[in-house]
């Protein structure tokens, strides 16, 4: 079992701040060699997911039960957004290898500290490509 | 001469609309929802796909899940330690040449190719690739309709199918399961279609209520 909790419960990041917190686990199977905490952004809704893993913290794993802890700096972009057909979520990883298992827990970045709601005006629009004979 | 773009207004307006990753019908939900055999069970489809040589196609109209059994059987094979390979030919593009000559030195190699929408393929590379693993381990393709290779499984939607695939996403309300009855028959069979047609209606906020309860 893996548990991701963030330092003070915060979850809410602005650029440039310190995103820390710790990584527990137990009960791990013997294969399990090595864990991934990675910070990644990844995108869900009607198309196909993309995934960027920004930072990463590789780590040995010795024992079934264990904890570390786990320090990035928030980055500058892409902030937290949500629209009907979008939506890009923060979160922090850990991989369990050979076996690729995930985990995650999502967090926000942005400058408030809320995800930007992308309304009508941005989303709602799509482009259309038109012709101009000038 | 000057391409420019014009803002058009979406499909579907409103305020309340949801958000994408709320939505019960997002991408990586559907992409997880598994291929339901329609008659025998896998060990028997296996046995088939064995006696066939691993070479074989899987038929079906648009959406009608060919590509999830495709994955669905790189997964068993994955299991069996039966090497294999997927290929996923691009719809928009004729230059498959060089996915089509890795394909072949694969399949040289000892690995089941499973080819997703061998149609893509010009005539000659579908040729090449026919011929030139005659001699491989096996070639799996998906097609719209009957090619060179004997049939596997030939996939078919159903309401009955559309309604199972509900219940897996957890969407057993009434009203949901009528608009996506609809929807399915709108797209003449076409689950994926369908499903994105739900998604929509999520999204503008025309279910939030059930949602909330």
């Amino acid at each position: 079992m893996i548990t991701i909790s963030f330092d003070d419960s915060t979850t809410h990041f602005r650029p440039g701040e310190t995103v820390s917190g710790t990584v527990s686990w137990s009960g791990l199977g013997s294969e399990t060699d090595r864990l991934d905490i990675r910070l990644l952004w990844y995108t869900e809704g009607k198309g196909d997911q993309d995934v960027e893993v920004v930072n990463s913290l590789p780590l040995t794993v010795t024992q079934p039960d264990g904890s570390t802890g786990f320090e990035f700096t928030a980055p500058t972009r892409p902030f937290s957004f949500s629209g009907k057909l979008i939506s890009l979520i923060w979160a922090i990883e850990v991989v369990l290898f050979p076996g690729r298992e995930g985990f995650r827990e999502p967090m926000t970045l942005s400058m408030d500290g809320s995800e930007v709601k992308l309304e009508k005006s941005f989303e709602g629009e799509a482009l259309k490509p038109s012709v101009r004979v000038s | 001469m000057i391409t420019t773009f014009d803002t058009v207004p979406a499909p579907y307006g409103g305020a309340n609309f949801l958000a994408a990753r709320e939505n019960p019908v997002k991408s990586d939900r559907v992409n997880n929802i598994e291929f339901r055999l329609a008659e025998h069970d896998w060990q028997w489809q296996l046995n088939k796909l064995r006696s066939l040589k691993y070479r074989a196609s899987i038929l079906g109209h648009q959406g009608s899940g060919k590509t999830t059994l495709l994955y669905a059987l790189a997964e068993l094979l994955n299991r069996r330690s039966i090497a294999n390979h997927h290929v996923s030919l691009p719809p928009q593009t004729t230059h498959h040449g060089a996915l089509v000559q890795h394909a072949i030195t694969r399949s040289e190699n000892g690995a089941i190719l499973l080819v997703d929408g061998i149609e893509r393929l010009s005539f000659m590379s579908r040729w090449q690739l026919f011929r030139q693993t005659r001699r491989g381990a096996g070639l799996v393709v998906t097609a719209h309709r009957s090619c060179s290779l004997p049939t596997w499984i030939h996939c078919k939607t159903s309401p009955e199918l559309m309604v199972s695939i509900l219940e897996d996403l957890g969407l057993g309300d009434h009203r949901i399961r009528i608009a996506a009855l609809r929807a399915f028959e709108n797209s003449s069979g076409n689950v994926r279609n369908a499903l994105r047609d739900l998604y929509d209606q999520f999204a503008a906020g025309r279910f939030n209520d059930i949602l909330s309860r």
